[in-house]
């Protein structure tokens, strides 16, 4: 494979807090090669926004990055000044968001928003930018893009702003776009679409996606790799197909296990016992090691490396190494 | 980057389409014309007023409306028209002025503390509490007694006592606009803090920045004569509705006219200033404007 367009080594994200110090993002090793779709799947509250966020750097206070690098194109994104780290958002790295309602401003009219990366980053003639607002628009398939130029975001639907976003992300034509859920606030049809948009767009843009889900199927359907987070917690890497088929961390198992089947009928769907560990005290070792069936005496006491060798699958957990 | 292109915040929208919007509206033609006539009468005060304001004529002293004096004459024999046509302007100046300065300084203030926070919010909101602790008179009273009786102290003290109002306020708006997607989605695509402050905060605050200052319109004139009746405003015989108002206080019983008028005067350009705020307000807010 190439060079990888982005590495994540090591990243921490910590949030001091009254209590203690919440680990959002603990350790976090992945990397996003150029063209692939990279998916990050894990529960609510697991810190796939702040891995999202850290690698745009802007961690909400009082969160920061305590450490790690993040090497975006060979440049540690954490090394860099803050008008330099301007200068990559939006025209190198963009991202959309989960709610398409509330992430465009109401007050300004598509058109502006979408011509506002152009204006930060590109210069440009006025005449130019509403063109190429214009031929984006066309591209996320917003209809007669001219008249809708001048429409609010209130007079568009969710699916269509998200559409929008969309638009504004990829105006300024940049490598990767982060989508931090992008159909988790729209209904199934829409969600589809929206995938489907993404993916063809990917294509003719050649982007590395960072795709953010709580979704397996929007894995299944869109992702070349995913990586499965859990407490702040890489917990395992692989190819889609290969994790779908053969999954080795406990947690995504139980995951796989929650999902309903077509083909068997089940009274209840499965969920996985207990709970996620508090992260300002979390417990010394594994952090799934309280709701794990398998937990033995060194999974209570240390932490399991990420690693592991065949077809690129690795995965944290002493039970998988011994194999 | 280029200000010019594509204008889309209603505000700045041409002022045709602002005024087309508020004469539709019953309410905010009403308050246009209440203050358009307000405005003109301030304007052309030299030629409309039928006496001198300040004359002293004792044979008139205390006349109740006639043809002659149509609002009647106070203790000095002066015509209450003309008094108030010339204390429109004072009026109208101070009010408007201190109100822009107030706001001007709640504004930079209010920003600042709400879209940073941390320590600069601190201190701002610390300052804050302590201005806010006396009531808005007493500190406009206080900051005007120390720097004597005039239009200028009193636009001064009044906007410093104003202020810390505003900028609590704006420091409010600010924290809940700050939180939205659309402020990470200006931050993502590269914006900058001014720009974003800006852009993207500033005019998703205005309507209750708008409302709050048209309000704030009526308690600047009501200060203002609360000031001049404390003899550290207006100073007579400088004709301003407030000194009028505090002026016939001692004959309300014989001599309504000289303070009723005035008073008048205040509740109406009040109310305008309200009728037009509202109308500004909903011009505003993209979703109001089509209703």
């Amino acid at each position: 494979m190439e060079d990888p367009l982005l590495i994540v080594e090591r990243l921490k994200t910590h949030f001091p807090t009254r209590y203690g110090t919440v680990r959002a993002v603990d350790d976090v090793d992945f990397e996003v090669y150029k063209g692939e779709t990279f998916g990050l799947i894990g529960e609510s509250g697991c810190g796939k926004s702040m891995t999202a966020l850290s690698i745009m750097r802007l961690i909400p206070t009082p969160g920061n990055i305590v450490a790690g690098k993040i090497l975006f194109k060979g440049n540690n994104l954490l090394k860099i000044s803050e008008e330099e780290m301007r200068s990559i958002r939006g025209e190198e790295m963009s991202m959309i968001f989960q709610d398409p309602m509330t992430s465009l401003n109401p007050v300004f009219n598509i058109g502006y928003q979408v011509d506002e990366p152009l204006i930060f980053h590109k210069k440009m003639g006025k005449k130019s930018i509403v063109e190429r607002t214009l031929e984006m628009l066309g591209k996320v398939g917003i209809p007669s893009a001219s008249s809708r130029r001048g429409n609010y975001p209130h007079q568009f639907s969710g699916g269509m702003r998200q559409r929008a976003m969309i638009a504004m992300a990829l105006n300024c034509d940049p490598d990767l776009l982060i989508a931090d859920e992008p159909t988790t606030a729209l209904d199934v049809t829409i969600q589809a679409q929206i995938l489907e948009l993404i993916k063809g767009l990917k294509e003719e843009f050649g982007l590395s996606v960072l795709l953010i889900t709580h979704n397996m199927g929007v894995i299944a359907e869109m992702c070349d790799r995913v990586a499965v987070m859990y407490a702040g917690k890489i917990v395992e890497v692989a190819e889609t197909k290969e994790l779908f088929e053969k999954p080795l961390h406990p947690y995504t198992r139980g995951l796989m296990m929650c999902l309903p089947k077509v083909n068997q009928w089940q009274d209840r769907l499965y969920s996985i016992d207990g709970t996620v560990p508090n992260l300002v005290d979390a417990p010394a070792g594994c952090y799934f090691s309280n709701r794990c069936k398998q937990a033995n005496k060194q999974c209570l006491t240390e932490k399991p490396p990420l690693c592991g060798e065949e077809n690129n699958h690795l995965v944290a957990c002493f039970e998988q190494m011994k194999k | 980057m280029s200000l010019s292109l594509s204008t889309p915040i209603a505000i700045f929208k041409t002022n045709i389409e602002l005024i087309r919007f508020l004469i539709k509206r019953k309410t905010s033609l009403i308050g246009l014309i209440i203050i358009s006539i307000a405005f003109s009468v301030s304007i052309t005060a030299p030629w409309i007023s039928p006496h001198d304001p300040i004359n002293v004529d004792m044979s008139h002293m205390l006349e109740s409306p006639s043809s002659s004096h149509l609002l009647g004459t106070d203790v000095l024999g002066r015509d209450i028209l003309s008094r108030m046509i010339w204390g429109s302007r004072i009026s109208l100046q101070v009010s408007i002025i201190s109100v822009f300065t107030g706001l001007f300084l709640g504004l930079f203030f209010g920003l600042v503390s709400g879209y940073y926070g941390g320590r600069i919010d601190y201190v701002i909101m610390r300052v804050v509490d302590i201005l806010l602790s006396f009531p808005t008179l007493i500190l406009a009273l206080a900051i005007s007694a120390m720097r004597g009786p005039s239009m200028g102290n009193t636009i001064l003290a009044l906007s410093v006592a104003m202020s810390p109002r505003y900028t609590r306020l704006i420091r409010g708006i600010v924290l809940s606009i700050r939180e939205n997607d659309y402020i990470a989605a200006a931050k993502t695509s590269g914006a900058r803090d001014t720009n974003i402050i800006l852009r993207h905060v500033l005019p998703n605050a205005a309507p209750p920045i708008i409302v709050q200052a048209t309000l704030s319109l009526a308690s600047a004139t009501l200060a203002e004569a609360g000031l001049s009746f404390l003899g550290v405003g207006i100073r007579p015989p400088t004709p301003s509705w407030g000194n009028m108002i505090s002026g016939g206080r001692a004959y309300l019983r014989i001599a309504p006219w000289i303070s009723i008028f005035p008073g008048f005067a205040v509740m109406l350009l009040v109310f305008g200033f309200n009728l037009f705020g509202e109308g500004l307000r909903d011009f505003m807010d993209p979703r109001m404007r089509n209703m």
